[in-house]
Formats: structure tokens, sequence, C-alpha cells
């Protein structure tokens, strides 16, 4: 279907700039929808695609350039007027009532009325049915929507913008909160959409789903559009070259082959439904990818190590010897350090400053002249500024609040609070989200020199990209099992994911 | 541009400036005006009294600062005062001596604090519940133990906790900055404040950094019992009686002052200095009242819309309301 392009242009911005104080955010983009078409839009986070997104639907207004909406010129000054043009927008978070049934979502705010004045449940049911091309969904039309699948969920957000007659749909990230089998039905719809003539504009970080599912892609980096070009045209390595402006085997710093003993065992770690007997073991200066989709296992098998949540059952052995980890406080002992998923909520204390943060799991290291427990500002001091310069973090002073530094240099704070430990094991959970590139590379270097440093690493991402081109070693995890156990130079990125799309193949995990 | 720019930028400055220093300016300002308008308040006799009557309530509101800080708080802390005062006399009173019955009064405030605390941290129970409840339990115990009779006849040595001098200052005033100054010395210069702070910023951060979110907090309600205690024991000694309802009047007030400590200098962060600046703003406001003859009901109405104000005004209304 791929070829099914029509010159019918339903959008066209022209040239749109946009400035954010102390930053330009758009420079002179140009973008087009086609009828019929899967317009992707990617770029690394920050790179400016949600703000042409906005732009577009009359959130934000742009300085300069013009939108064209089937060829005649519109001024779109509020999301208002982008819905009246046949616009729809559907972000991460839905916009869905979670306790309104499933139709009265459909036509939220729009509900059709009795002479008395009152909503019908029962009309609204059957209109849904007359909403042309609905997208069909899978539960109860009146059941409250919060309790759906979040599939489900989607079709409804779908159908919503199929009974407002738009014409474009743009979806913002639509698989990062979607479990794999629903990211195929997802793109079923989607197929569905495109042959009802209506485009779709999917905006993402991740190629290889833009692979499986766009027509055309559109690469934004650093404010600019780098260009617009069939899919058919491109392979991924082209495509991460234009996203980040430099070859893949460039991003990644060359690694070291890890050393021979094996730092950390894990044997037959459970809890609940979430990990469900993972074994496995990560040697001295060895990175450990750990791959999967949103709900595999992968943040709750980090917990699990790091004594956050409370283990069913299974050992760990650390250097050779068995140890109990039962809390955090537990897992800092034994060496092991967890950087977590959630930068603000979990990793860093927001109002505290940068010395106070990087210090905070190391506090008995501060004692005056080492036995008495009071705090030495000498020793705070020395300690915060050996790590923050050891791994370049950039901030005014060690002084200013962790709070208005940049997610690049938050998470480095976290990394250093476990350099201060002198971590043995490190755990990392997502630690590029939301970090921009340049940020994220100087990352992966800093990683790559503590494996370096005989430190052994865990490195869970949906990044695949990073997994693969980080690690030495790669696990693929499936509903709380590991699914496969890849060495990094025997694979390449699409077999990881289709290794972590399909559930059926059974893959023997490689002893080595 | 530039020049609005500027301009913005001083009334930015000059709104922080009171922000951060508007109680302190408002308490000098209270301070000032009644020493002009009111001879009754200048005098040597009643500043002492002031410097005195501040002992009980900072005591009280160091303590529960120290809950504050973590994002708990104690609704008991006048009921300890009550039931420590109760069993400091039942010592005395049995000729127990007053070592004794100071080690009782103590200890008593520790168990409560450690009650509290031991079902608050590791049970997991709303401290607004399970305080509430304490606070039902001990006035109930205080009440069964007097049979609703206050306890005199305490020696005579004992009243000098509550009304000795020491270097022509009240005991009880030494006595609470004493107390003031060692709490702010743990919150500030000790790794076990340091831990505190950082449960008050983010309490899953500081659990995933290896700090024992429990344990700490268990410590926030020994420490806020053991000031109640004394508090109780300053209060007995001060009325030389006790009974069952004498703390828990103070428990409004202690609110008060930690929150209008909150208003100052590091807005929205509970300290002990704030606190303090506080009580003097509310023990200064009522004195002041009380010499101009206002009735009673008129101060407890002014306390209740200082206590609102300044609520508001901390900035950490948020995290309280929505829990």
């Amino acid at each position: 279907m791929k070829s099914a392009e029509s010159p019918d242009i339903l959008l066209e911005a022209r040239g749109i700039v946009k400035n954010f104080p102390g930053q330009l955010a758009l420079d002179h983009v140009d973008f087009d929808v086609r009828k019929g078409e899967v317009h992707a839009l990617i770029g690394e986070n920050g790179a400016g695609k949600s703000t042409l997104i906005k732009i577009i639907a009359g959130v934000y207004r742009a300085d300069q350039g013009e939108i064209l909406i089937s060829g005649e010129r519109k001024q779109i000054s509020n999301p208002r007027d982008s819905q009246a043009l046949g616009l729809a927008f559907i972000h991460q978070d839905l916009n869905i009532v979670p306790h309104l049934s499933v139709a009265e979502n459909i036509f939220l705010g729009r509900y059709p009325r009795n002479s008395l004045g009152m909503v019908r449940l029962s009309k609204m049911v059957e209109m849904v049915g007359g909403i042309p091309e609905a997208v069909p969904i899978g539960a109860d039309l009146r059941a409250p929507a919060g309790t759906l699948r979040v599939i489900d969920q989607w079709k409804t957000v779908i159908n919503r913008a199929l009974a407002l007659k738009s014409r474009i749909i743009f979806m913002d990230e639509p698989t990062t909160s979607l479990a794999h089998k629903e990211v195929d039905e997802l793109f079923r719809s989607i197929s569905h959409l495109k042959e009802a003539g209506k485009a779709i504009v999917y905006v993402s970080h991740r190629i290889e789903e833009v692979f499986r599912i766009a027509d055309r892609v559109t690469v934004i980096k650093d404010a600019k559009k780098v260009g617009t070009v069939p899919l058919r045209d491109v392979d991924s390595g082209r495509l991460y070259q234009m996203m980040l402006g430099r070859e893949l085997k460039d991003v990644f710093p060359s690694k070291e082959d890890p050393r021979d003993n094996v730092r950390l065992e894990v044997r037959n770690l459970s809890r609940g439904h979430a990990v469900k007997d993972v074994s496995f073991h990560l040697r001295e200066g060895e990175i450990l990818g750990i791959a999967g989709l949103v709900g595999s296992g992968k943040t709750e098998l980090a917990r699990l190590l790091f004594g956050a949540d409370r283990k069913d059952g299974g050992n760990t052995v650390i250097d050779g010897e068995k140890v109990d980890i039962r809390s955090p406080v537990d897992a800092i002992r034994c060496g092991i350090a967890l950087v977590p998923e959630q930068r603000h909520s979990q990793g860093l204390v927001l109002p505290m400053d940068v010395k106070q943060n990087i210090t905070l799991a190391s506090l008995t290291k501060l004692w005056r002249w080492n036995w008495i427990p009071v705090l030495s500002r000498r020793k705070e001091k020395a300690l915060a500024q050996e790590f923050a310069s050891s791994i370049d973090i950039k901030a005014q002073s060690l002084n200013q609040r962790v709070e208005s530094l940049s997610g690049g240099n938050q998470q480095k704070v976290v990394l250093s609070k476990w350099l201060c430990t002198k971590a043995k094991i490190l755990i990392l959970d997502e630690p590029t989200k939301g970090i921009d590139v340049g940020a994220k590379f100087s990352l992966y270097s800093i990683i790559t020199e503590l494996a370096r440093g005989g430190v052994g690493i865990i490195m869970i991402s949906s990044d695949l990209m990073e997994v693969v081109g980080l690690s030495h070693r790669i696990l693929v995890m499936d509903q709380g099992t590991i699914k496969a156990d890849l060495l990094s130079h025997e694979t390449d990125l699409p077999s990881v994911l289709r290794l972590c799309l399909e559930e059926d193949v059974k893959c023997h995990a490689s002893e080595s | 541009m530039k020049s609005v720019e500027r301009k913005k930028i001083t009334r930015s400055d000059v709104l922080l400036f009171l922000g951060k220093y508007g109680t302190v300016m408002c308490l000098l300002g209270m301070i000032l005006v009644f020493s002009i308008l009111l001879p009754a308040f200048r005098s040597p006799n009643n500043l002492r009294n002031l410097l005195g009557q501040t002992a009980i309530l900072s005591i009280l509101a160091a303590g529960m600062t120290c809950c504050l800080k973590m994002g708990d708080f104690d609704l008991s802390i006048g009921a300890i005062a009550a039931i420590t005062g109760i069993a400091v006399a039942k010592v005395l009173v049995n000729d127990g001596g007053i070592p004794l019955a100071i080690l009782c009064g103590l200890l008593t405030g520790l168990v409560i604090g450690l009650m509290n605390g031991f079902f608050v941290a590791y049970v997991g129970l709303s401290p607004f519940v399970c305080t509430l409840a304490t606070m039902s339990i001990i006035l109930g115990a205080g009440l069964a133990i007097t049979k609703g009779i206050a306890i005199w006849d305490l020696p005579q040595a004992f009243d000098f906790i509550g009304r000795g001098e020491l270097f022509g200052l009240p005991f009880r005033f030494i006595l609470m900055i004493c107390l003031l100054a060692i709490i702010w010395f743990i919150h500030n210069y000790t790794p076990t404040g340091r831990r505190m702070e950082a449960i008050g910023g983010n309490p899953i951060s500081s659990q995933l950094s290896g700090i024992k979110v429990e344990w700490n907090r268990l410590v926030g309600y020994l420490m806020s019992g053991t000031c109640a205690a004394i508090a109780g024991i300053v209060l007995t000694s001060s009325s030389m009686s006790a009974n069952s309802t004498q703390g828990a009047l103070y428990l409004l007030d202690a609110f008060g002052a930690a929150f209008i400590g909150a208003t100052t200098i590091r807005v929205g962060q509970f300290h002990i200095w704030g606190t303090f600046i506080g009580v003097l703003i509310v023990v200064v406001a009522v004195n002041g009242l009380v010499i101009l003859m206002v009735p009673g009901y008129f101060t407890d109405m002014i306390k209740g819309i200082i206590l609102l104000l300044a609520v508001v005004l901390s900035g950490v209304t948020g995290k309280f309301v929505k829990g």
C-alpha cells in the first residue's frame, strides 16, 4: 500500500518559525500532509516535533510562516479553529474521562438531547454505529471508558475524531503506552483509516515503528527540517543518520570486552506476575541491555534487584557471595545502585541543591573526623565536587537547586549520587528518557567509561537503538520472563525488535 | 522593552523580600506599635512574662516542626503535654522525688511518640487519623487517672523549672533556647537532619537513595513526643498543678506558629527558627490583645485567622490538603 500516494495535499505548513525565550524551536520548517497517507514525523526529544504539532493545532502561534488547508490559507489561532478545519490531535494521555461511558466519551461535550434536555445513552450508542468509517471497539459502549484496555481507549478517541469529521489525525507517540499486541491493533486501525481516505500524522522517535506503518517520513533535527522522504527510498541507517546528524556507529563509543569474573548472578528471581523466574548473570565491565515492551517486567526487575520491592523467591550472588537484599539499604551496602525510571519523582529530591543530592546516599562518608555524626561541609563540598566534575555536570554552582537544571544534568546528578557510593553494579532504568541529543551522547560515553572501569551495568531502555548500540549483551523480556539472551555483535536492531514484538517465538537463551 | 523588564525584576525582588521577611517585619511592627501605645506592654515585668510564655509554646511547636518537616503531623502533642504533667504530678505527690518524676514524664512522651511513629510509619495509618486517636485515648486516660480533679500540693522545689530565674531570665526560656538550638543543630548539621529534609522533599527518592524512611519518620514522632513531654513538665511546674485538659489549648497555637514559620525566610519549608518567630507572633499578638482587654473568644478568632493566613501563605497548602 505504500505506493498509494495521491498528490491531493490536505495540509501544508510553509516556513514555520517559532522562537521561545532563549531558544529557536522551529527554523523555517515546511511540512505537508496528503490524503490517504501515513506521514511520520520523527526527531529526537526536543527537536521541535511537538512545537510544530502545537502550532498546527493552534496551541502556539507561529512567529512566521503560513498554514494552508486544501490549498487555502487559514488562520489557526486556537484549538477550536483546528477542530473546525478537520484536524484532530490525539496525545499520549488520550483525554478520556474514565468514569463516563465509551459512547459519552466519543461524543464528549456534544451529547444528543431529547426535548426535555436529557442525555440519552441509548441514542448515543446508536449514533456510534452511524459514524462513517468508525473503528470497531472491542468493548461494551456503555462501559466506563476507564475500564477499557488502552488500545480500546485509543479507538474511542479515534472515533471521537471521526465523529467530528476530521480529515487529518495527529497521533503523538502512540505506542509508548501500548502493550505489544495492542500495537498491532493500533496499526490495523491506522491502515483502516488510511483506506478511508484520512491522513495520519504519526509523531515518534522510534524509527522501527515508522518502517512498519508510514508512507512518508519527515525528519526534524535541532529545530530544522532535515528532509521529507518516501520510506521506500531509505533504510533505517539513513534515517538514523538524518535524525542524529551522524552515523549510528559514531554515536556509541567503542567499548572494551567485559572481564571474565562474574559480578552478579541472579537465579530464579520472581515477584507475582511481574517477574517470573528470571535468571541471568552480569560480568565485571559488562553492559547488559534489557529490551522489552511496556509491561514486559523490565522496570519491575530493576526494582526487585535493588530491593525496592519484595521478592517472592530467588537468589542473588555478588562476586561469588550469596546476598540477601530486602531493601535499598541492603542493595547499596552490596554495591548496587539504581537510576530509576522517573527522574523527578524517584531519582531526585527537587527542593535540595546539587551537592545535597549527590551526597544523599553517602552521608556516612561526611562524618567529622569519621566518627562524629555531624556533617562536615568541607567533606560534602569536596565529595560533590569530585563527582560533579568527573562527569561534567553543568550547574552554576553546587548550591544550585536541582529543580532548575536541564534534564541531562539532572540525570548526571542522579548518576553521580551512585558514583559517590562506589557502586559495583549500576542499574539504569530508561537513563536517556526526555534528555536532549547532546546530553544523550555524553551519557553514552560516561556509561561506557564506567564499564571500562569495571562497573557492571544493567541498562533498561525502550530505545532499542541505544540498547543495541551500547550493550555487550541483550536480554529481551516479555511478560516477566527472559525470552532471549543475545550477544549484541551477533544481532541487529530489526531482529531485537522482532523478538520484542513477537510473543510466540521460542528462543533459546544462549549460554555463555 | 529593557526598562520594562528591569522594573519587573525589581518588583519581584520586593515581593520576594516581603515573602521572606514579611513575618519578621510583622513581628517587629507589632512589638513597636504595642510598645508605643501600651505602657503595660513595655513594662519589664510583662516582657519577662512574655518570654516565659513563649517557652511552652515554642517547645511544643519545635517538636511539631520535626514532624511537619517530613510531611507528617502530630495532633496529640497537647494531650501528651497534659498526660505528662499528670504523670509527673502523680510521682511527686507520692514522694517519688523530682528526678524520677521528670524521668517518668519524659518516658511518657517517648512511649506515646513511639506509638504514633509505629502506627504512622510502619503500619501506614494516616497521621491525621492516628494522632487524633492517640489524642483521644490520652485525654481519656488522663481523665480516668485524675477523675477530673486537678492534682495539687507539689513540692515547692519543683517550681524552679516553670517559675525560676537564671541570669535574670526565666529558666524555662533558657531551657527552650537550648532545646531549639539542639533541634536546629540536628536539622542542619547532622546526617539525620539531612535525611529528614530529603524525606520532606521526596520520600520516594529518599527511599531509593537508601534512606530508612520509616525509621526517620518514627524518630520525628519521638522528637515530637519528647518535646511535648518537656512542655508538659514546664507547664505543670509553672502552674504547680496538673489536670487532664491543660495542654489541649496549645495545639492550635503550635500549628499556627509552625505554619507562620514556613512562610519565613525559607518559604515553603518548616524550620525551627521560623517556628520560633511564629510563636513570638502568636504570643505577642495575644499578649497585646489581653492588655487591650479584648475578650478571650475574640483572641481565639484572631488566632484562627492567623493560622489560616499562614497556611495559605506558606505555599504548602497543597501538600496537606491533598494528603
